[in-house]
């Protein structure tokens, strides 16, 4: 992209997908979790 | 006030909203039954109504008229507030939220005054009366400030005249949240939030096209000064360009237990629907965040000469925080100026609507209820909450008729005090087994007074 100095593109980079990958890896490991309840569950 | 077609387009898109939202309040007041549909929708809300409400309530007018205002005069230097709202956002989503809902149905808590205290196991009810004070104080200063900003934004938009716009404000507001309670914020919240994100991804949109492109935008502020390009902004980096950026991106701090925003947590249906309430919650304030900043850097460009813009650049260089009003004015057609009104009315309506729920169970839920007099009926505590939130309307209402410049600093006053006397005791009262009802006492005291 053009422009913008490199620091500028760093920050904008650390205010979204670092925090995009968190929110990802704990939804996808919450609804895992969710997931092998309910199979416990109904197993037992 | 010029009585002319534009102003008429654009009071007609605001009366159609006010029509909505009186829609809302009339339909939500049907499903008030007792004194928790009032003050957590009976627990039954869904994670589009959760996530749109609890940042559609955390961001008020400032979003739309401050951070664009920002990006305005400071340029690329806002960014640190983004990184700082989406990190206090996604750690609240991810951290707090799911925990606080398990315990918040255990203790069957309507209020997280009612969750602290019996997290705490507090019978002197000592936590009660000191959350309610705190919260009386300052969120009523909070809600002052809201109808404030709806007289400076109805006599920015529309030059009608500040008083009026604050008794509009009021009446509408007060309407909704008396007839619908916790329903009614809700939903408005959802169709406040809506029209808030639609409007911060189209106004950079036009405002870039508008200045010629990324690329030419870029070049265009470049040349006005160079650093409005730069993280650490004109401070350049070093000690005072460091510390602005630290207390830009602190902002984002207050996300981490304002009990404002945690009523939603109590009022979801199940902890499985703030799974995916993250999502939403996330990519909601990265789009707005990024959103107010770009039109703010954009509307820079747009007063350079043959800027479209130019013309308005010595009024916005003394007040930035018009960048909004002024772009939608000049660059989109008269009805679509009229949803930006909406839009900025939505933003200090949502957030006003939650604060007076909030007193409002402060007083009758917490103080009320829960230490003079328990036994008193659903149906009398129902009316009760009506009659407080009335009266809160009303207390309010006088402070935000002075056109003086108070709504920043009332807003930092509450927001401040707010986040100061609840976030660290809600944060440790989910992660620390120790927490003692002293403890939370004390914590809440020290921080209220300093």
């Amino acid at each position: 992209m053009e422009g913008l100095p490199m620091s500028t593109w760093i920050l904008l980079f650390f205010a979204t997908v670092p925090w995009l990958l968190l929110t990802f890896i704990y939804v996808q490991k919450v609804k895992r979790v969710d997931r092998e309840r309910s199979n416990s569950n109904t197993d037992s | 006030m010029k009585w002319d077609s534009v102003f008429w387009t654009k009071l007609l898109v605001v009366l159609l909203y006010f029509g909505g939202l009186f829609w809302i309040g009339v339909m939500a007041s049907r499903k008030i039954q007792d004194m928790k549909d009032f003050f957590v929708a009976g627990k039954k809300l869904n994670y589009w109504l959760v996530s749109f409400s609890s940042r559609a309530t955390g961001e008020s007018a400032w979003l739309l008229l401050g951070l664009t205002g920002m990006g305005f005069a400071v340029g690329m230097h806002a960014l640190w507030v983004v990184l700082g709202e989406v990190v206090g956002v996604t750690l609240c989503w991810v951290f707090l939220t799911q925990r606080f809902k398990v315990l918040t149905d255990r203790y069957d808590s309507i209020t997280v005054t009612d969750y602290l205290s019996d997290r705490v196991r507090d019978t002197t009810h000592v936590i009660r009366i000191l959350a309610t004070i705190i919260l009386v104080v300052f969120v009523t200063s909070y809600v002052s400030a809201q109808f404030a900003a709806c007289g400076k934004a109805f006599k920015g938009f529309l030059h009608i005249p500040h008083h009026y716009g604050v008794i509009f404000g009021m009446l509408i507001v007060g309407f909704y949240t008396v007839a619908g309670g916790f329903f009614a914020v809700a939903w408005s919240d959802l169709v406040q939030g809506i029209l808030m994100l639609v409007g911060l991804l189209l106004i950079p949109i036009v405002a870039l096209s508008y200045a010629g492109g990324w690329g030419t935008m870029v070049n265009t502020v470049g040349s006005i000064d160079p650093s409005l390009l730069t993280v650490w902004g004109k401070h350049g980096f070093g000690w005072a360009g460091v510390l602005s950026a630290l207390a830009l991106a602190a902002v984002g701090l207050g996300y981490l237990g304002s009990p404002q925003l945690f009523v939603r947590f109590i009022a979801v249906k199940s902890r499985k629907e703030l799974t995916n309430g993250t999502w939403i919650a996330v990519l909601f304030t990265i789009l707005c965040d990024l959103g107010a900043v770009l039109a703010g850097v954009a509307g820079r460009a747009l007063v350079a000469p043959n800027g479209a813009l130019f013309s308005q650049k010595a009024t916005l260089l003394k007040d930035a925080e018009q960048i909004l009003p002024i772009m939608t004015n000049a660059l989109f057609p008269t009805l679509l100026a009229g949803l930006f009104i909406a839009i900025v009315l939505a933003a200090i309506m949502s957030t006003a609507d939650s604060l007076l729920v909030l007193v409002s169970s402060a007083v009758v839920r917490d103080t009320w209820q829960k230490v003079f007099r328990p036994e008193t009926s659903q149906e009398q505590l129902t009316k009760l909450s009506r009659y407080v939130t009335f009266t809160l309307c009303l207390v309010a209402l006088f402070p935000a008729f002075s056109e003086k410049s108070m709504i920043f600093w009332f807003v930092l006053f509450a927001w401040t005090g707010i986040t100061s006397a609840f976030c660290p005791v809600l944060i440790l009262s989910l992660y620390w087994k120790g927490l003692t009802r002293a403890g939370v006492i004390a914590g809440m005291v020290t921080r209220f007074f300093l």
